[in-house]
């Protein structure tokens, strides 16, 4: 973990956002896809019951929330540090940007309440040993998610953003 | 709220008009007033009017004036009638201006093949208006959205003042905005654009909204099935007010819209 921590204090605002939408967001996405999938195959092949009912909608959830989210980044802020060390022209004021993050820190303690919520009705993404593939093979994309997801904020949080805002 | 203006011709689809814009005005607690621009006729010089022009102008008050009384029983809402004798466009500006108006409403019936290839007053006026325009296509009739589409390719240097007539009708009718911003793949956002998305972030805080971010070469088909996908009850655009000479070469995406949607159609220009 040093050895990441380390590389990413030496990257730029323009490379950290451009590895996040590379390494993060786009494979998160994709990610969250294949989860979809595996868990809509599994409602038909199990004996579909409410939990498993709740278990996709809140996938479905999360995975818009996301899509929105990571969109709001890469198209509204990311191209604020595209050419690092220029100031902004005709620009949002330090206040508007401000906002921006905050709402957008807000928004990633939502997305850890819904995960936390999903990890209480997966019961950590733990299955039946009865349970499909599709369903197995679907928890295991949602605890890569879950994983991916943790260190995108991390990295935001602690790298991104404060150097965003100091550019500014 | 300021006064709404209907502008009227009393075809089906502008008496149809009337009836959504006497609904609109009674749930926002506006005042409609119902214009109606006339053209006179000019009688040849060997030929004497068959009407004199005192008494076109009487019966077209009166027509006015009808139309107003039957909106203002039929949906409990103050109105006006103003009649102008003039080219519609320019006369709607001129009382627009006059009567300090909100927003304007009209009729758009897509089956008008000349107006499509000519252009219709509606979509004439498009791009050159100061004032908001709610554009409603014949047959649809009023019910208050739930959702609003907001179309913008972020392309806006100023403080989004132009989205202050959509906030307003979002608070009274308490709906939410959900913002599109159709993304071309091989297109990358500039710090103009993200600027100018950071600030509306700002600008409709107050006011439940949502992004979509399409990825379509085409501007026109997301915009009109991201409408259809989360049920949007209308679509709300800023036109671009190009030089003529461009128009012939870029199609402006609010015109297409106002042709094909079966939504009604909020133009907020960025005047």
């Amino acid at each position: 973990m040093e050895q990441y921590i380390a590389g990413y204090e030496s990257m730029t605002a323009h490379e950290l956002s451009r590895y996040l939408t590379k390494e993060f967001h786009t494979k998160i996405r994709q990610a969250f896809g294949a989860a979809l999938t595996q868990l809509g195959a599994s409602l038909h092949i199990e004996k579909v019951n409410g939990e498993a009912k709740a278990i996709y909608g809140l996938v479905k959830g999360l995975c818009a929330f996301f899509t929105e989210h990571a969109g709001k980044e890469e198209r509204l802020l990311f191209p604020l540090v595209a050419d690092t060390g220029q100031s902004y022209k005709a620009s949002a004021t330090t206040y508007e940007t401000e906002s921006f993050v905050d709402d957008l820190k807000e928004e990633h303690y939502a997305l850890g309440e819904g995960f936390m919520n999903l990890r209480r009705l997966t019961n950590n993404y733990n299955c039946n040993t009865s349970a499909s593939p599709s369903r197995k093979l679907a928890f295991g994309h949602l605890n890569g998610i879950e994983q991916n997801i943790k260190q995108d904020i991390f990295i935001e949080e602690e790298y991104l953003f404060p150097r965003i805002l100091r550019i500014k | 709220m300021k006064p709404f203006l209907l502008a009227t011709d009393y075809s089906e689809a502008a008496r149809n008009a009337g009836d959504f814009a006497a609904h609109l005005a009674q749930s926002c607690g506006s005042e409609l007033i119902v214009f109606h621009a006339w053209t006179p006729t000019l009688p040849a010089p060997e030929t004497s009017p068959i009407v004199p022009l005192d008494d076109v102008r009487r019966i077209q008050k009166e027509a006015v004036e009808a139309e107003a009384a039957r909106l203002s029983k039929a949906f409990q809402v103050r109105t006006r009638a103003i009649e102008q004798s003039g080219f519609a466009g320019d006369e709607i500006e001129v009382v627009c201006e006059e009567e300090g108006i909100g927003l304007i409403i009209l009729a758009t019936s897509h089956h008008n093949v000349v107006a499509r290839f000519f252009g219709s007053v509606a979509t004439s006026m498009l791009h050159k208006l100061k004032f908001p325009m709610l554009l409603v296509p014949e047959f649809v009739t009023f019910k208050e959205p739930q959702k609003v589409l907001l179309a913008t390719d972020l392309h806006d240097s100023g403080d989004w003042h132009e989205l202050d007539t959509l906030k307003a009708i979002a608070r009274q009718l308490n709906f939410s905005i959900h913002i599109i911003n159709v993304v071309n793949e091989k297109q990358v956002a500039g710090v103009e654009e993200s600027s100018a998305g950071v600030r509306l972030e700002n600008k409709l805080r107050e006011i439940e909204h949502t992004w979509h971010f399409p990825v379509d070469e085409d501007i026109p088909h997301a915009v009109l099935e991201t409408a259809e996908r989360i049920g949007a009850g209308w679509i709300a655009m800023v036109p671009h007010q190009l030089p003529w000479y461009k128009e012939l070469f870029h199609k402006s995406i609010t015109k297409q819209l106002a042709f094909v949607t079966h939504r009604p159609l909020l133009a907020l220009p960025n005047a």
